[in-house]
C-alpha cells in the first residue's frame, strides 16, 4: 500500500503543478460518459462451467484543466471518476478515483498533419469485496493522422499496472496472495470513418503481453501455471484468482458512433477478447458496451 | 471645376438616380433553399474603382466560424475575432491567401488583408471541425443568401453582367450566367445549383477518450 501511496502521491503532485502553473491560460473541460455492457466470460475462464455472463451499468467522469504549451501542443491534466455495477456478480462492483494528464502535439498545420500524444493516468479502485481493491496506472504514446475529413488512423504503446491494495491470505504457500497485481505492455491501432454526419464507424486492435487474472473453481491446470493465487468471493465462494504470467491478448473492436449532437454521442461497440497463455490454459470474451458520452 | 471630373461626378448621379437591384433566390436540385451562397454580378463594362474597403469580421463563437462563409471585395482587411473562451489558431492554406494566426485568445492586433480574389478556406489547427471560407470578390456587387436562399444585390449602376453564384458544396464549378439590367431595373433570378453532401470532420466526443474521435 505505501508504495501505491507513494507514487499515487508523486502523480497527485505532478498534476497539480500542470494545473496550477498554466491556470491562467487554462479553460475547464469536462466529459461524462454512463452506459451497459455485457460480458460473456467476465471470470476469463477457460472451462464453459466456469464462464461467468455479467452485465453490468458504469459511468465515467472527467473533469480536465486544458491548457496551451506553445502553439501546436495542447495538454490536460485533471481528475477522473468511475463506478461500475455488476449483476449478478455485485462483489466485483466497484468506485474509483484518478487523476489523469496528457499532452497532444500537431507536427503540421492543418487537420491532416499527424500528431503525437502521450497521457499517463493513475487512480484507485475500491471494490465491494476488499481482494479487489487495487491501485492502477497507465501511460500510453499515441501516433495518429488524418487521411481525409471522414477517415483517421492512429496507433502506439501503452503500460498498464495494476496494483493489488493488501495481499489476501495465503491459499498456497510459494504463491503469491496478490493475484490482482499485474501488468501489461500492448501495441494498439484505432481508426474511425465517418459515415455522415452523424454516424462513424470505429474500429481498434490490441495485443497485449503481460499477466492476466483467470478466475475459476478448483483447476489443477491453472493451478500449475499460476503464480498467484487467492479466493475470488465477487464472483462466487468456491471461485479462487490465478494469475497468469506471460500471456498474450489480442483484442478486435468494431462499433458505430452516432452523434446526438456536437457535443454528444452514443456508441456501441463489439469487442473479442483472446487470451493465450500457453498449456491449454487459453480463453476468450465477447463484450457489448452501449455507451452515451456528453462532452462540454 | 475641370470637364473630367464633371462628368465622373454627373455619372455617379445619374447611376445614383437610375440604380438597378438584382434579387435571387439559390435552390439546390431538391428545391430547396440554399443559405450561405454568394451572388457576385461582376460588370462587363468593368467594375468600378471600389471604394476603399471596409474593416470586416469572422468571428470564432461556440468553435465554430460565424459567419461560416463571409464574402468580401477584395483589398479588404478581415479580422478574427475570438469570442470563446479556448484558444483558437486560425489558418489557410489557400492559394488566394494563406496566412496563419497562431493560437490566440480576444481579437488578433493586426487584420488579414485578402488582395487576391477566389475562395479562402479557413480551419482551426486546434479544432479540426472548424471550417469557413471567406469569398473574395473582384467586384463591389455581391451579396450571401440567407436560410431562405434569397440574397440581393442594390445600387448596381444599369448595364451588362456576368452573374454567377458560388458555394461551397457545389458540384461543379461556378455557375455563370450574364444579366442586363436596365435603368431603375428590379431583376429577380433563380438558380438551381447541384450540391453535394458535405463531409465535415466529426465533433461529436468519443468514448473512453478526450473529446471527438
Amino acid at each position: 500500500m505505501g508504495k501505491g501511496v507513494g507514487r499515487s502521491g508523486v502523480f497527485l503532485l505532478g498534476v497539480a503543478t500542470l494545473v496550477l502553473s498554466a491556470s491562467a491560460r487554462a479553460q475547464w473541460s469536462s466529459q461524462l460518459e454512463a452506459g451497459y455492457l455485457h460480458d460473456d466470460n467476465f471470470s476469463r475462464a477457460q472451462r464453459s462451467e466456469d464462464k461467468l455472463r455479467e452485465s453490468a451499468l458504469f459511468g465515467r467522469g472527467l473533469l480536465t484543466r486544458d491548457f496551451a504549451l506553445g502553439a501546436d501542443t495542447e495538454a490536460h491534466a485533471g481528475l477522473e471518476g468511475r463506478v461500475t455495477r455488476y449483476s449478478p456478480s455485485n462483489g466485483a462492483s466497484f468506485a474509483g478515483i484518478g487523476l489523469l494528464a496528457g499532452a497532444r502535439r500537431k507536427l503540421g498545420l492543418g487537420a491532416t498533419a499527424p500528431w503525437v500524444a502521450l497521457d499517463a493516468s493513475g487512480g484507485y479502485e475500491n471494490a465491494r469485496e476488499d481482494v479487489r481493491d487495487a491501485y492502477r496506472y497507465s501511460a500510453a504514446g499515441t501516433l495518429g493522422k488524418r487521411f481525409t475529413p471522414q477517415f483517421e488512423v492512429s496507433g502506439g504503446f501503452a503500460y498498464d499496472r495494476r496494483v493489488q491494495r493488501e495481499a489476501a491470505e495465503e491459499e498456497v504457500p510459494g504463491y503469491g496472495a496478490k493475484p490482482f497485481s499485474v501488468q501489461g505492455r500492448s501495441w494498439f491501432a484505432r481508426a474511425s470513418y465517418a459515415l455522415g454526419e452523424r454516424a462513424a464507424l470505429i474500429g481498434a486492435a490490441a495485443l497485449r503481453r503481460g499477466d492476466v487474472v483467470s478466475s475459476t473453481r478448483r483447476n489443477f491446470g491453472i493451478f500449475t501455471a499460476a503464480n498467484a493465487i487467492a479466493d475470488d468471493p465477487a464472483l462466487g465462494p468456491d471461485f479462487y484468482a490465478y494469475r497468469l504470467s506471460g500471456a498474450r491478448t489480442t483484442t478486435l473492436t468494431g462499433g458505430i458512433s452516432w452523434a446526438l449532437g456536437v457535443r454528444s454521442a452514443l456508441e456501441g461497440t463489439l469487442t473479442k477478447d483472446d487470451t493465450t497463455v500457453g498449456g491449454g490454459l487459453d480463453y476468450r470474451a465477447v463484450i457489448f458496451a452501449l455507451t452515451y458520452v456528453y462532452r462540454r | 471645376m475641370n470637364r473630367p471630373l464633371a462628368i465622373a461626378v454627373l455619372s455617379t448621379l445619374s447611376i445614383g438616380g437610375m440604380a438597378a437591384d438584382l434579387h435571387a433566390v439559390v435552390r439546390d436540385q431538391k428545391g430547396d433553399p440554399v443559405a450561405d451562397a454568394v451572388v457576385i454580378a461582376v460588370p462587363e463594362a468593368g467594375a468600378p474603382r471600389p471604394a476603399r474597403a471596409k474593416l470586416e469580421q469572422v468571428e470564432q463563437i461556440g468553435e465554430e466560424f460565424v459567419p461560416k462563409v463571409k464574402a468580401i471585395l477584395v483589398g479588404s482587411p478581415v479580422s478574427f475575432p475570438n469570442r470563446d473562451n479556448v484558444r483558437h489558431h486560425v489558418y489557410s492554406f489557400s492559394p488566394a491567401k494563406r496566412f496563419d494566426l497562431p493560437l490566440y485568445v480576444g481579437t488578433p492586433a493586426k487584420p488579414v488583408v485578402f488582395d487576391t480574389p477566389g475562395v479562402v478556406t479557413l480551419g482551426c489547427n486546434i479544432h479540426d471541425w472548424m471550417i469557413g471560407y471567406v469569398y473574395v470578390s473582384e467586384s463591389p456587387y455581391f451579396a450571401t443568401t440567407g436560410k431562405d436562399g434569397s440574397a440581393s444585390i442594390t445600387g448596381m449602376p444599369s448595364g451588362t453582367y456576368t452573374v454567377r453564384v458560388w458555394h461551397p458544396q457545389l458540384v461543379d464549378a461556378e455557375e455563370t450566367t450574364r444579366r442586363k439590367l436596365d435603368p431603375g431595373a428590379s431583376e429577380a433570378m433563380e438558380w438551381r445549383v447541384a450540391l453535394k453532401p458535405e463531409v465535415r470532420i466529426r465533433r461529436a466526443p468519443a468514448a473512453g477518450r478526450r473529446g471527438p474521435y
